[in-house]
């Protein structure tokens, strides 16, 4: 699907990337891990197309891209059912809210949701765009382990065949839904596994990532 | 209890505030005692409730607000299209960045005067009014518009949200609360600005042109009374302002 | 959105039709068809006016003297049609003298002195043209701070003094003039004058008392009201007194008496019935300067009746020239409307 080649991008004298290289095989969801400033968001909005960069380039990137953010960036002054049909027309908008059992939410304002709602109305919308490619920026950040799970199952029941690009901090986030996890570090992949077991697959990252807390002296 | 005492204290201040500004102005012309230098409160309200039976004061009144209204809309208008243009283009951004400060340092005096040589007394007090508040309202304009924030602005590049639709679905509703309140507090100064331009541009209608002919006739208790009116009108403007964009946002808010 | 276009518009025609309603203008007759009417159009002073007739943009208009002469040297086409003062049925008071009630009481003489120059003066300034430019002279010398000077020596002959109307009257014999006209401007703007007490007309005559150590400040506006004391200023008359004599602005001539600041002032009469008509703080010694309003124009005019179906420009909206044409359209049952 989605190829990165020798990607270059510089924040003034910070170079985030300097020769980055990542290959998305469709239908893969993917999970990028990393330390805060690592460059996470930067290259979710470089393939979505609002970044620009310095070197490099992106090969087969979709037209269309779907995009969660970490915030909802529903439209406040409209419904729930005026947010959706921006992206599609009413009827699929419709369809969508019944499948997902959000029917009674239709004429309500994001501002009268609760948190997990609206977060639901925000991927319901980006599932409604109907991309091939859909880039997520820490799409469960700080919801509760119940709404955590309960949105994450509700991911996957739409997202069956996309390919999905994922930033989290979160490695049981990262085990749950990924089939592949990157970790960035200082701009590179410092590691990369397949996800056949979530279990050991969490283990493993969490190995990872405590050996590399610095001990206090 | 806090809250009982601050709905209190929220009446009870500013009476007595308007009461002391009363109390002082009483005593004042008391002590000067000449009607025409400085009328007492009383005399100059009587002339305000007079005004309301005067067909006179209706024609020059509604005279100025129409006045009034055409400058703002016009200036308005020309305030958000040049913000929006300048956000769009860098040249036209270096164009208005060239001509705002000319503009805003215009004398105002000098360019009614000019004016009224070059088309007409009613005409000078309307463009000059509308030269006048334009750079106020750019300003406002331009933070209404980068208010329209960046999130949304990403959110709708990236779902392919036609350009009519942004602007008039989601930026312009976004913008029309605050742009509502900048209005109203926007057009208190216009209509001050309006009338004293009615006086220099020697405008044949107008309140402007009645508080030359009180002056001329000696009549400050009148001319008070005119004031008075204006100041309540700017005020109710302002109000109603805020009246609406909170009645504007109280669906979704 | 919409609805916000929709309440605008809304408001609009509102105010529109709230500020086109109602007449500007005098009602006029019933019998008096559309296009007899007078379209008077205003302007705020004679720089504004005088180009626009210069130009022949504006073909009449109504001028006091010396600005009435000085327009038909700006355009040779214009001249003098009718005489303002002719179909008032006379003279009309234009500038009285006034001085504060306590000097009547306590130096009557200066008055006294002071009224006999201003006769002599009255006769000085129309002898020949050198007279009157020495007369515009001396005005110009006392101009007080910041006054751009109206009268222009070179534009004021002997003939153009004698149009302005100055001479003497007192008190006793302007009473019944001076009621009449400020009975007549306030007919035509109710708040442009005051009807005055019997006790603002003051007699000199018994007025014995002196005071040789007094100081006086003397007042007066810019324009041919200063004319009638010309000579005073220009021989710096002290009367065995200290007289200091200041021309001021038209627009500061009534806060010079409302404040107090002149002991002796020439003002209007109309201002001079709205300031101190209940002769409680000054009284008038008498009329110093009479009509002197004349209608200029290119065309073919006789009579105010030529005037319908034509546009006069006035100068000064609410002033004397203004009022005194308009009561005379009214008292001739002519109607006139304003331009906008």
């Amino acid at each position: 699907m989605l190829e990165i080649k020798n990607l270059k991008k510089n924040y003034g004298d910070l170079c985030v990337y300097e020769d980055f290289s990542l290959f998305v095989a469709d239908g893969e969801t993917l999970a990028v891990l990393g330390a805060s400033g690592a460059g996470k968001t930067t290259l979710l909005n470089i393939v979505a197309g609002i970044l620009p960069f310095d070197g490099g380039e992106l090969v087969d990137v979709p037209e269309k891209v779907s995009y969660i953010f970490q915030s909802d960036r529903l439209i406040k002054h409209m419904t729930v059912l005026e947010n959706l049909t921006l992206v599609a027309d009413e009827k699929r908008a419709k369809d969508y809210l019944l499948r997902a059992g959000l029917a009674d939410f239709a004429g309500e304002y994001p501002l009268h949701l609760s948190a997990g709602m609206s977060r639901r109305v925000a991927i319901l919308r980006a599932f409604l765009y109907d991309a091939p490619l859909v880039l997520m920026d820490e799409p469960f950040r700080n919801l509760d382990l119940a709404l955590k799970y309960e949105l994450m199952e509700f991911y996957k029941s739409l997202s069956e065949n996309k390919t999905a690009l994922f930033v989290t901090h979160d490695v049981t986030e990262a085990a749950y839904l990924a089939d592949r996890v990157i970790v960035l570090e200082k701009g590179r992949i410092a590691m990369d596994l397949a996800v056949k077991n979530r279990a050991n697959t969490e283990e493993t990252l969490k190995q990872y990532f405590f050996s590399k807390i610095k001990k206090p002296q | 209890m806090k809250n009982k005492a601050n709905k209190i204290l929220n009446i009870a201040v500013p009476l007595v505030t308007f009461f002391c500004i009363f109390a002082l102005w009483a005593a004042a012309a008391a002590i000067t005692d000449e009607e025409i230098i400085l009328p007492r409160p009383s005399s100059a309200l009587k002339e305000f409730f007079a005004l309301f039976a005067d067909k006179k004061f209706y024609r020059a009144y509604f005279t100025t607000l129409l006045r009034s209204l055409i400058a703002f809309v016009v200036s308005f208008a020309l305030a958000f299209a040049a913000a929006a243009g300048a956000r769009k283009s860098r040249n036209a951004a270096r164009v208005i960045g060239t001509l705002l400060p000319l503009v805003r340092a215009l004398p105002t005096v000098a360019v009614v005067l000019l004016l009224v040589l070059w088309t007409s007394s009613r005409t000078a007090a309307v463009v000059v009014t509308m030269l006048v508040v334009l750079p106020t309202l750019y300003t406002n304009a331009e933070s209404a518009l980068s208010a329209a924030d960046k999130e949304t602005a990403e959110m709708c590049r990236i779902y392919h949200i036609p350009v009519k639709t942004r602007v008039f679905k989601i930026y312009l509703p976004q913008i029309l609360p605050p742009a509502v309140v900048a209005a109203g507090a926007g057009f208190s100064l216009n209509l001050k600005l309006m009338v004293a331009a009615e006086v220099i541009a020697a405008t044949a209608e107008g309140m402007g042109t009645l508080l030359n002919l009180d002056k001329i006739y000696f009549e400050s208790a009148h001319m008070l009374a005119l004031v008075l009116v204006i100041v309540l009108t700017g005020i109710l403007v302002e109000s109603a302002a805020k009246g609406i964009a909170k009645a504007m946002v109280k669906k979704y808010a | 959105m919409k609805k916000i276009i929709a309440v605008l518009l809304a408001i609009f025609t509102l105010f529109a039709f709230a500020a086109c309603n109602g007449k500007s203008g005098n009602d006029g007759n019933e019998n008096n068809t559309p296009d007899a009417k007078v379209t008077i159009r205003y302007y705020a002073d004679a720089s504004a006016m005088l180009p626009a007739m210069k130009t022949g943009q504006l073909k009449t208009g109504l001028l006091p003297e010396p600005a009435a002469t000085k327009i038909t040297t700006m355009n040779a086409e214009v001249g003098m049609k009718i005489d303002v003062q002719e179909v008032y049925g006379g003279d009309y008071p234009q500038a009285v003298i006034v001085a504060k009630k306590e000097i009547v009481e306590k130096d009557g003489k200066f008055l006294s002195a002071l009224l006999q120059a201003i006769e002599e003066n009255a006769s000085w300034i129309v002898a020949n043209d050198d007279n009157a430019a020495s007369a515009v002279d001396a005005i110009n010398s006392a101009l007080a701070e910041g006054v751009t000077p109206s009268l222009d020596k070179t534009a004021i002959n002997k003939a153009v003094v004698e149009n302005c109307n100055i001479y003497l009257q007192t008190s006793a014999d302007a009473k019944t003039s001076v009621n009449a006209y400020l009975a007549a401007m306030k007919g035509v703007e109710d708040t442009s004058a005051n009807a005055v007490s019997d006790a603002f007309f003051c007699e000199l005559s018994s007025a014995d008392t002196e005071d040789t150590a007094a100081e006086y400040a003397v007042y007066m506006p810019d324009g041919a009201p200063a004319l009638a004391m010309a000579k005073l200023i220009k021989d710096n008359a002290q009367f065995e007194r200290k007289v200091e004599y200041t021309v001021v602005s038209s627009a500061n001539i009534g806060p010079s008496v409302v404040q107090g600041k002149a002991d002796v002032a020439v003002l209007p009469v109309t201002a001079a019935s709205k300031t101190v008509g209940n002769g409680e703080k000054y009284v008038m010694l008498g009329v110093v300067t009479h009509g002197n309003i004349y209608v200029m124009s290119s065309e073919a005019i006789s009579s105010l009746g030529d005037l319908k179906g034509k546009t006069i420009g006035v100068i000064g909206q609410g002033q004397v020239p203004d009022l005194t044409f308009r009561y005379l359209l009214n008292k001739n049952d002519i109607s006139y409307e304003i331009a906008k």
